[in-house]
């Protein structure tokens, strides 16, 4: 039996506080956009304890988000050591085309260790954040 | 049965279809989707604030009044709104003081029309609810 994570790109909303005063806890929520099926759902709510300090809990909130991201990626190198190991059925005996393999991984590697690093990505506005939002451009073009 | 699941039980929808954009542009639109009831449903029925909450995982939150939640629900390429008494904790505890549930029934009645006009607006098309209601012929 296999459990598969929320389908769909996970999503992070802003990162609050419970309360105004202490004690209190950090909570984020976690949605699933899903543009092929064309949905959009709540995973959930993420919790932290508020003792930690904002940039850790940030930085959990997004590492947490990227899990199936990461999940993918360890499938894609595992699949590179079965191309290398000489028991598998999936066996290629040439370490150029395992090589091969493990650097199309690179560049989608590259971007998901910046995302969860210390350079903040340019994310797009989180779901919750777009209360008031009135944007004067729109003009009813997909209405 | 599987098309209940679209919105709230008890909840007045409309749909419209939300497939055929590409993954790039789908949650730009959806965004575009949510600022559009946003704005459109407030002109007309102003009694209505925005805010975020969730009912269950599939439905979302966008206005709420002291009686009904507006809200939109985007599942399998289709998108409906919807209108509905409102079931959080606060209106709850209102409802043990006072008759509340009565007169937002009576209201929600009263605003069907403004609401099926809002949202064929919005381009969604109003959903009828089904005629055999098992349950309000037992009653």
């Amino acid at each position: 039996m296999s459990r598969l994570p929320t389908s769909g790109e996970w999503r992070e909303g802003s990162l609050c506080r419970t309360t105004a005063d202490w004690p209190f806890h950090w909570v984020a929520e976690i949605t699933a956009m899903d543009p092929v099926s064309g949905s959009y759902t709540c995973i959930g709510t993420f919790r932290q304890a508020g003792a930690r300090r904002y940039d850790e809990a940030l930085a959990n909130l997004r590492l947490m988000t990227r899990a199936p991201a990461m999940l993918r990626h360890l499938q894609a190198v595992a699949q590179v050591l079965d191309m290398s190991g000489p028991d598998h059925e999936a066996f290629a005996d040439s370490a150029a085309d395992c090589l091969d393999a493990l650097l199309q991984q690179q560049e989608p590697l590259r971007e998901l260790l910046r995302e969860v690093g210390l350079a903040h990505p340019q994310s797009p506005v989180p779901a919750n954040d777009q209360i008031g939002d009135d944007r004067p451009e729109h003009t009813g073009r997909r209405a | 049965m599987a098309i209940a699941s679209f919105w709230p039980d008890g909840a007045q929808a409309a749909c419209r279809i939300m497939s055929g954009i590409s993954p790039a542009e789908w949650y730009p639109s959806y965004l575009d989707l949510v600022a559009a009831i946003r704005i459109r449903m407030r002109q007309d029925m102003r009694s209505f604030d925005p805010i975020h909450r969730w009912r269950g995982t599939a439905h979302r939150v966008l206005l709420r009044n002291p009686y009904a939640d507006i809200g939109l629900t985007c599942l399998d390429g289709q998108a409906a709104v919807w209108i509905g008494e409102r079931i959080d904790r606060d209106y709850l505890i209102r409802c043990e003081w006072s008759d509340v549930s009565g007169p937002a029934r009576l209201w929600l009645s009263s605003i069907a029309p403004t609401f099926d006009a809002s949202a064929a607006r919005l381009g969604f098309a109003p959903i009828h609810q089904p005629g055999d209601q098992p349950w309000l012929k037992a009653a």
